[in-house]
This record gives structure tokens, sequence and C-alpha cells, in this order.
């Protein structure tokens, strides 16, 4: 498995955002994705955990070309994105498929659930039109429908249901990656279990690769072979699923691995509050960017950068103590 | 007993029928006990809250139910007195810090009027007051951040000022609404820290809202299951993590993630979604969802009924031996 070569890879990519009036002097800039790599192998479900605004949803778009990045490389069966147009664009396109938190927003609401599923099937041509009906009544079992749902309307479904018309209308193209960013974060307990299943089933199914993009470490966990940890625009660490949470490396991967609620937790108060300083939060110009909040802090992390490195056992994380 | 709530009945009059929000709910709380309701959303879960706080406003109504508190029947006392215990007696604090807090006024300013209204002290007493329960809230430098607007905090140190205003009077019980759900899981770690150190610290009961089993395994000495506006399960923590006899408490659990579910394997689900309160299946409302379901529970509601160890179930299958 390590000499096949990888689906996706990621090479320093940057994605900045301008902010703030370039009145006098030089314009400010969000570095929602700061120099960026990552690998994502055949048939593999990466793990992409972080904060709000760490830039996870940036990162997801970016590599699609929905954000148009600064710099970088994204490279997609040996071919640069970046440096795609017109067709070539478009074909890539199609075997890189989003899916969303809201798939409301993404679900024309006028049009029959026959039809939001018809659409990327005659878009691209993947079947004859005259078996596309077949077609769509083989995706909606696919993904846990019944046969009727084809003359609803999305806001006749609830929530989990419209996240399976999502997904259908993914799997129409036949992917090769997913990129599913917070897919379940707007649904309830059950309705979460169910759509986490489906996604894991019509993974193995289908031999896809996944993105899998949430700011709920347990959902990562339960659903990754190898999880990415990213702060401030970075990755800080990455691992293979049952060594990363078993073995945190990072400051921050074990910050929120400590955050995560639960009865163990009951008798513990105070764990995160006594670490922080001040209300203020402090970011080192050129240092490590979680200074402000890091228990292991020393001198050296206000001035020194530190890069994501090799560590033992095919790990790598950006701290200068781990 | 600090309150108890008994047969309590809300319900929304809509142009398209009686939505029975609250339907039937009755548990009691002691003094320094944290009681959770959990349950997926339109379960009636705030409804419930609002409800033992006489605060329903049209199209919605309280049917009937007694709510009494320290001896009083909130649901009967005149306004005067039901706005003296609501403030003094009682804290809240909601998802939305934002619903708290006023946009307008510093943190300090909102504080102080808190006090005038609630409290025998002097100008200076209060101003004092003011800074130290901020301290107390874990906000480094209190003296600063009395004087900042809501728009100058974070969101965890926003919700940390909610508190502060609803710990302002030291409430014998605080009504908690999903406290941190919109929060990222490391200030969500700083909040339920805050929120365990002031329960032992005031010695100060709760009613905590929560979707999250994770967080309700953390705060909670009691909980309550509701389920499309009943209440499905009243039992101690313990005894609902580990020998829940509702299937519907027993599915919610299974579904829960926890970091040690790192592995392939697929979750146990409960199938289908949460019905609509207006269009409730008959008899047991969650047969439709019932791997257990017998053909009694398509004709019957089942009552709920005290077992063992002080602990309600409304189930057909869960009879008084167990
Ligand atoms: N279109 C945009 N314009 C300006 N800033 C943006 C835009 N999209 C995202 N950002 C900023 O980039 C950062 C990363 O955001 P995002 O990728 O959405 O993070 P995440 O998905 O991890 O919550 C945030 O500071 C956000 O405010
Ligand atoms: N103001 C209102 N008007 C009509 N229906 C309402 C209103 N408030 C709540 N409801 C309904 O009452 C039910 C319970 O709502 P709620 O208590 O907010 O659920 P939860 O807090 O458990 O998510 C839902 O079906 C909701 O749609
Ligand atoms: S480099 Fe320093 S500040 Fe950054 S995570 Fe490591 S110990 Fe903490
Ligand atoms: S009453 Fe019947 S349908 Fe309802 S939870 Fe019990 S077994 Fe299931
Ligand atoms: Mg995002
Ligand atoms: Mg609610």
């Amino acid at each position: 498995m390590q000499n096949q070569s990888p689906l996706l890879v990621v090479k320093n990519l940057k994605t900045y955002f301008p902010s703030g009036k370039a009145w006098f002097g030089k314009q400010n800039y969000i570095k929602a994705v700061d120099g960026v790599s990552l690998r994502i192998n055949r048939n593999e479900i990466i793990g992409l955990v972080g904060e709000s605004g760490s830039g996870k949803t940036t990162l997801g778009r970016s590599i699609l070309r929905l954000t148009a990045s600064n710099q970088g490389e994204i490279i997609f069966k040996g071919n640069d994105i970046l440096a795609l147009k017109g067709s070539a664009l478009r074909a890539i396109r199609k075997e890189i498929q989003l899916i969303f938190q809201d798939p409301y927003a993404s679900l024309s609401p006028r049009l029959q659930i026959r039809k939001l599923i018809a659409e990327p099937l005659l878009l691209h041509n993947i079947v004859p039109e005259a078996m596309v009906d077949q077609r769509v009544s083989e995706l909606l079992e696919e993904v846990g429908l019944e046969n009727y749902f084809k003359d609803r309307y999305p806001h006749e479904m609830s929530g989990g249901q419209r996240q399976r018309i999502a997904i259908a209308r993914v799997l129409a193209l036949q992917p090769e990656l997913i990129i599913a960013d917070e897919p379940v974060s707007a649904l309830d307990v059950s309705v979460t279990a169910q759509i986490l299943n489906l996604l894991k089933e019509i993974q193995k199914k289908n031999s896809m690769s996944v993105l899998f993009i949430s700011h709920d470490l347990k959902v990562i966990a339960h659903m990754a072979d190898r999880i990415l940890v990213m702060y401030a625009g970075r990755i800080i660490e990455e691992g293979m699923t049952q060594d990363l949470l078993t073995h945190p490396l990072h400051p921050y991967t074990k910050l929120l691995i400590a955050s995560i609620p639960s009865y163990e937790n009951r008798n513990t108060t105070r764990r995160i509050n006594q670490q922080k300083k001040s209300d203020q939060q402090y970011s080192a110009k050129n240092g490590c960017p979680f200074v402000g909040r890091c228990a292991e802090a020393q001198s050296v992390c206000k001035q020194i950068y530190p890069h994501l490195k090799e560590s033992k056992g095919n790990r790598f994380v950006a701290c200068h103590f781990n | 007993m600090l309150l108890e709530v008994t047969n309590l009945r809300t319900s929304f009059f809509l142009d398209n029928g009686e939505l029975k929000a609250v339907d039937d709910i009755s548990f009691s709380i002691e003094e320094k006990q944290t009681l959770a309701i959990v349950g997926e959303s339109g379960c009636g879960k705030t409804v419930a809250a609002m409800s033992i706080l006489n605060l329903v406003s049209l199209p919605g109504r309280i049917i009937s139910g007694r709510v009494n508190f320290e001896g009083a029947n909130l649901l009967e006392l005149n306004n005067d007195k039901l706005c003296d215990i609501r403030g003094r007696k009682i804290g809240m604090v909601f998802q939305e810090p934002a619903s708290s807090l006023n946009p307008v006024f510093t943190i300090g300013a909102q504080l102080r009027e808190t006090l005038v209204r609630h409290t025998q002290l002097n100008k200076h007493e209060i101003s004092a007051r003011a800074i130290k329960l901020l301290g107390d809230m874990d906000f480094k430098e209190p003296e600063n951040w009395v004087n900042a607007y809501p728009h100058q905090l974070s969101g965890g140190m926003k919700q940390r000022a909610a508190i502060a205003l609803a710990m302002c009077t030291q409430p014998k019980l605080l009504i908690a609404d999903e406290p941190t759900t919109a929060l990222d899981v490391t200030v969500q770690a700083e909040i339920l820290d805050l929120l365990k150190f002031l329960k032992e610290e005031h010695e100060m009961a709760m009613l905590l809202i929560s979707h999250d089993l994770g967080v309700v395994a953390e705060l909670a000495d009691r909980v309550t299951v509701m389920y499309a506006g009943k209440q499905f399960e009243n039992a101690s923590l313990e005894h609902i993590l580990t020998v829940a006899k509702h299937p519907y408490t027993q599915g919610l659990l299974k579904s829960m993630l926890h970091l040690d579910t790192i592995n392939n394997d697929f979750l146990e689900v409960i199938p289908g979604s949460v019905p609509d309160l207006l269009d409730l299946p008959k008899g047991c409302s969650f047969h439709p969802r019932c791997s257990l379901k017998e053909s009694i529970c398509q004709e019957h509601v089942p009552k709920i009924s005290l077992h063992k160890n002080n602990t309600l179930c409304a189930c057909h299958l869960v009879t008084n031996q167990y």
C-alpha cells in the first residue's frame, strides 16, 4: 500500500483572504490555509479536524478550486489541478465531489428528488437517457431511501434524508474522492450515526477516498484511517488514527482530546483554565501559532516557528518539544 | 425538594392543529442536584424549561401541571412574585449568550444593574462585586473586561459573561439550555469546568438541557429522557449509562460516539428520525423506530411507571419486575 501512488498530493498550499483596507502600507491577509501539504491514498478515509476558523473548509474548497489559492500544488492522479483549464478541469471536478454540512443549500428547492438525482447523471452523460430513471432508483436504494421519495421535494424531507439525497447525487458521478465537509454537524445524534454508517458503507463498496472534515474529534476517530490536525491554517499533527489518539504528540491535539466531555471527566474541574494566563490570545509573529494557549510553551516557542517534521513511527508533528 | 414538576403539559395551538410540545412530564430536583433533560432536537426540552419558568407565550399555552419551587407553584404566582423568583432564585443561561447580554451596554454595566436590582449593596460594593464575579468566571484581568462590550468578547467569554449575569444573585437553581452547543470543544470544556466549579462552590442545583450525552455524563446526577414531547425514562445518571431499560435510551447510548469507537465498525443505529409533533404515530410515538415493538405498542400509549431504584420508564415491555 505504501508504494502505490497516492490519489491526491497537496504541496505547500496557501490560500489567503485580504482583510481590512489597504490604505497606507501593506495589505493584511487572513492566512486561512498557510502552507499545507498532505497526501490522500486510494481507498483511504483521511480525517481533518480542528476548531472553527482553523481553515478546514477553505482547504477543502481550495482542493476543488472553488476558492482560489495563492501558491502551491494540487496533484490529482498526476495532474496539477491548479494548472488545468476548461474541459480538463471539468473532468477532474467530476472525480472529486463535495458533501456539505447543510444539504438544503445545495439542493434546488423547486426540483423533485427524481430530477435532483438525474441532474448529474444527465449533465455528465453517465447513463443513456432511457436508463436514467432506473439509475435514480438504484441510487435511492443505495442511500437507503424508498422509491416513493422520487416524487418529493427537498423541503418535505428531514435533514438526514436530505443528506442522503446529497450523497446519492455525489454517488451518481462515481467520484474517486469525496470531500465531506462537516456532513453530520447539523444532524441529530441518531441520524448522525445513520449517515456515518452510510458514508462508510459507500466508501468501502466503491473503494473511494474521502477527505472527511469535522470539528468533532469523536466523529473523526470513528471514520478516519489517518488523521490530520489543523490549527491556524496549518497541519500541526498527522498520524494513523489509533496512534494519534492513544499517543497524541502536539499539545493542541492533547487539548482536543482532554476537552471531550465524558463521564471520566466528572471530577476534573478547571483542567483547561488553569493553563490560561490571559483572555487576550497572544500570537507570536514568527513563533508557534499555538504559543498563547500552550501549557508546554518555552521561550523559544515565541521566536521560532516549529515546522511539521517526522517523528518516530510514521508520525508528523509541528512542535519544538514533542 | 427544591423543584417539583408534576404533570406538566404545554401545547402550541397552530393553524394545523395542537402541537403537544410537552406532554405530561414530571420530575424533581433536589438541592445541589443536577438534572439533565436529554433528547434530540424538537423533542420539547426548551419548551419544558420555559414552561417551568412560566415563560410560554402565544400560540403556546401551559395547559396543566404544577411547578413547585421551594413550596410555591410558579404557575399560579402573581407576576411580581414570579419576576422576583426568576430574578433572584433561578438563573438562566442559553445556547446563544447573545440572548442574555445586551449589545449596547458594557458587561460591567449589565452586572451592576442586576446587582442594584437584587441586592442591598452600596455603589462601591457593587462595582467591586461585578469585577469579582467576572474573576470567578475565570476572566483573567477582570478589572479590564468589565468595561468591554459583548461584541469585544469571544464566544466562550460571552458565555462566561452570561453565566456571571445568571450568578449575580447566587441562585438556588441554574437552568442551562444547551449552554455549550454553539462552542468549540476546547471552549466547551472551559464552560463545563466552570459550571462544575460553580455548582460545588455555591451548592447550586442545575437543570441542564442537552442533546449530548457526553456533556450530560460530565455534569448530571439524574437524567430524564424526552422524546416527541413525552418523558420516556427518568433515572440516576449511572443507571442511564449502564442499565437503561427504555429502547430509545438504549438506542441513543449505542449511537453515541467515543474516542475508542476508533475502528472500522458500523454503529448500531436507531432507524428513521424524530416524528413531526403534529402527526404523531398512534400508540407509542417511538414504535416506527423501535426494533422491540409489539402489537400493543401500535395501539396504546405506554404509561410512565415507577420501577425499582426510583426509576421511571414509559415502555410496554419494561415491566415492574426490572
Ligand atoms: N471567503 C472568505 N473571505 C474572507 N475570509 C474568509 C473566507 N472564507 C473563510 N475565511 C476566513 O478564513 C479562516 C478559515 O475559515 P474556514 O476555512 O471556514 O475554517 P473552518 O472550516 O475550519 O471553520 C477564518 O478566519 C475565516 O473567517
Ligand atoms: N413558538 C413556537 N411556535 C410553534 N411551535 C413551537 C414553538 N416553539 C417550539 N415549538 C415546537 O415545539 C416542539 C418542541 O420544541 P423545543 O422545546 O424547542 O425542542 P428542543 O428544545 O427539544 O429542541 C417542536 O416541535 C417545536 O417546533
Ligand atoms: S512549539 Fe512550543 S508553544 Fe508550540 S506547541 Fe510546541 S511547546 Fe507549545
Ligand atoms: S412501548 Fe413498544 S414501541 Fe415503545 S419503546 Fe417500548 S417496546 Fe418500543
Ligand atoms: Mg468549515
Ligand atoms: Mg432547545
